[in-house]
């Protein structure tokens, strides 16, 4: 008998969310021995825009049941706390994110627990009656299967976005299940002691895009495209590629001021593991490397048939990017709309 | 006379992202989570870590500021001691950088060698020894995370040890306040989505600090001259009284991931722009019916 808590809080609930509650329900469906399990949310809304219900039950599947836990997270570590105590929870866990990466190894300090981040992959040990993850160290060049060292006390597991796949999810439906009850208010800032003075929204144009950990297929950039408007040529092709899809930049793209600090993919910059990864004129240094090597396709655009890019893409294509990218998209758009 | 405002800033190297990983033969023991047996540390060139360097820069930057301000105000002094926990080699020379960029003293936490320590008891080490050291942290600035364990924890393991607040992976700075102290700190970060959020707060805190946040600069001559005289504290964990045996997790097992391999090479010549057609629509009939069975994308009618 587990007791697993799945954590969100994040202004929408997020499909790798989802994903773990499927991978927990998978696990157990698989482990027959070891008795239903039972896997509960907790949604903590920082920006309250939703009207959701208080304390619902729902999410069956099969013989399995999830209780949804409504927290308000201005009550903090304390209540966080509380409500861990009071469901006597194995594991807690949750997509790694902002508020996950800041509240659990808090969490961990108040109840002496270990936390494990940017897991990627998670078996449930029969012999043991316990889970072995995955985690990949030194960015991502060694990967290490991590246990707990005792089978007592809570665990905190952050889960890297793309890892678990889930085919059914629907946020509508999902976000359904949860009505009836009373509606929260005043959900405000991480810590008292700290105050949010503003969230500056992301232009439109971001925030149209998909989160870039998130994202199924990435278009990146690099120094080769020369200057900003040139991406221009990027956003198209992401725009054909459907709702899945995202913009990203290499750091010499970032640090000559052709994108954005937050489109940074590698060492210093974000970790991604999309389905497909498109490189234009990006050469492919190892910090790069290190940001999207989790990648299940890549494909390299460059016109320097030397570049290191070629020896990591599944596909290569030696050409000039301001020629190809443009076929790529009409190509690309015959192909969808067939 | 005011007490200095001391910040600490926690320094960690790791091998440089560069140099190629290899392991050794052997199974890491259930008794320890010695990483000697399996990852060959011998030839790794070591780097400070990279987000570390922004933190440093920054400590430099207030340091700086606050000098600056305090020339017409009463004498708030502001001293940068850098820490880190680790192997005396190669965890010396990072502190030495340190100090020659412009930190003022340096600690060092000794720990047995080979040790992938778990981030709880990294910061318990780091916390102790600040305790000990006997300077009470106004302000602690670290990376957001290290380039070797990514495990983005010990800011926040920190503070919530020191009974800090804490704000991580900032992105940006400033201080609002006119009293030559630090009592109104701006702080920005990206979060998920790309809405930016601005936060204010005042000492104590703790801050992780990612990349955009500034400009790193370079030792000086003189700086590394200087930094020779720089008083460097050691400290051991066991005399902290941290068993590096009591981690949380055992790593069973680390291995590395299979090399991508070579792939499908096309070749256009811009000459002939039916050639490059050619060859894109070929790569488009490769990649877009593997992306169509995995579900991400889909094909209207």
């Amino acid at each position: 008998m587990k007791r697993f808590l799945v954590f969100s809080a994040q202004q929408n609930i997020q499909k790798s969310t989802y994903e773990i509650w499927e991978k927990l329900i998978a696990m157990n469906a698989a482990a027959g021995s070891s008795g239903v399990w039972t896997v509960d949310f907790l949604l903590a809304f920082r920006w309250q825009d939703r009207d959701l219900g208080q304390r619902g039950q729902c999410l069956r599947h099969g013989q399995c049941q999830s209780n949804i836990i409504m927290h308000h997270w201005e009550s903090g570590v304390e209540g966080l706390k509380k409500i861990i105590l009071e469901g006597n929870y194995d594991y807690v866990l949750s997509t790694t994110d902002t508020q996950s990466k800041e509240i659990f190894p808090r969490l961990a300090v108040e109840l002496d627990a270990a936390t494990l981040t940017e897991v990627v992959d998670m078996v449930y040990d029969e012999k043991n009656d316990d889970f072995i993850f995955s985690r990949p160290l030194f960015t991502g060049k060694i990967l290490a299967t991590v246990r707990r060292r005792k089978k007592n006390g809570t665990t905190f597991v952050t889960v890297r976005t793309n890892s678990f796949s889930s085919v059914s999810f629907s946020e509508k439906s999902f976000v359904e299940s949860l009505e009836g009850g009373g509606a929260l208010t005043d959900v405000n800032v991480v810590d008292p002691r700290i105050t949010l003075k503003e969230v500056r929204n992301a232009s439109s144009e971001k925030r149209d895009r998909i989160n870039l950990m998130e994202a199924k297929i990435i278009v990146a950039g690099g120094r080769g495209l020369g200057s900003r408007e040139n991406f221009k040529i990027l956003n198209d092709l992401v725009d054909v590629l459907g709702q899945g899809a995202s913009l990203g930049a290499s750091r010499a793209a970032v640090d000559a001021g052709l994108a954005d600090n937050s489109m940074q993919i590698g060492q210093t910059g974000k970790s991604v593991s999309p389905s497909l990864y498109i490189a234009c004129g990006i050469s492919g240094a190892i910090q790069h490397f290190a940001g999207m090597r989790t990648s299940k396709m890549v494909l390299a655009i460059n016109s320097d048939p030397h570049a290191p890019i070629f020896s990591r893409a599944d596909y290569g294509i030696v050409g000039d990017l301001f020629a190809v990218v443009p076929l790529l998209t009409e190509e690309i758009k015959s192909f969808s709309s067939f | 006379m005011m007490d200095p405002i001391y910040i600490y800033v926690c320094i960690k190297q790791v091998p440089d992202t560069g140099s190629t990983l290899a392991l050794a033969s052997g199974v890491a023991s259930e008794s320890d989570v010695s990483f000697g047996e399996v990852i060959k540390t011998d030839n790794l060139k070591w780097i400070t870590n990279p987000y570390d360097e922004y933190a440093l820069e920054q400590a430099i930057r207030i340091k700086e500021e606050l000098t600056r301000k305090v020339e017409n105000l009463s004498a708030v002094a502001v001293q940068i001691i850098a820490i880190r926990l680790g192997e005396t080699v190669p965890g010396i020379e990072v502190l030495r950088s340190a100090l020659a960029l412009g930190a003022d003293e340096a600690i060092l936490v000794e720990t047995p060698k080979h040790l992938l320590l778990d981030p709880l008891l990294t910061a318990r080490g780091l916390m102790l020894a600040m305790k000990k050291h006997g300077k009470q942290p106004d302000l602690v600035l670290t990376g957001k995370e290290s380039s070797d364990g990514n495990y983005s924890q010990v800011p926040q393991l920190l503070a919530q040890m020191l009974g800090f607040p804490a704000i991580t992976s900032i992105s940006g700075y400033c201080n609002t306040d006119t009293s030559g102290i630090l009592s109104g700190i701006e702080v920005c970060r990206e979060v998920e989505g790309g809405d930016t959020e601005v936060f204010t707060a005042r000492l104590p805190l703790v801050l992780s600090c990612s990349r955009g946040l500034n400009t790193i600069r370079y030792p000086s001559v003189p700086g590394i001259m200087r930094a020779k005289k720089k008083p460097i504290t050691c400290f051991t964990l066991e005399e902290l009284g941290v068993d590096f045996r009591s981690g949380k997790y055992l790593i069973e097992n680390i291995s590395l991931p299979p090399e991508r391999t070579v792939g499908k090479m096309f070749l256009t010549s811009t000459d002939t722009a039916d050639t490059t057609n050619e060859t894109v629509k070929e790569v488009v009939q490769e990649i877009m019916p593997q992306l169509v069975a995995l579900g991400d994308v889909v094909r209207s009618q």
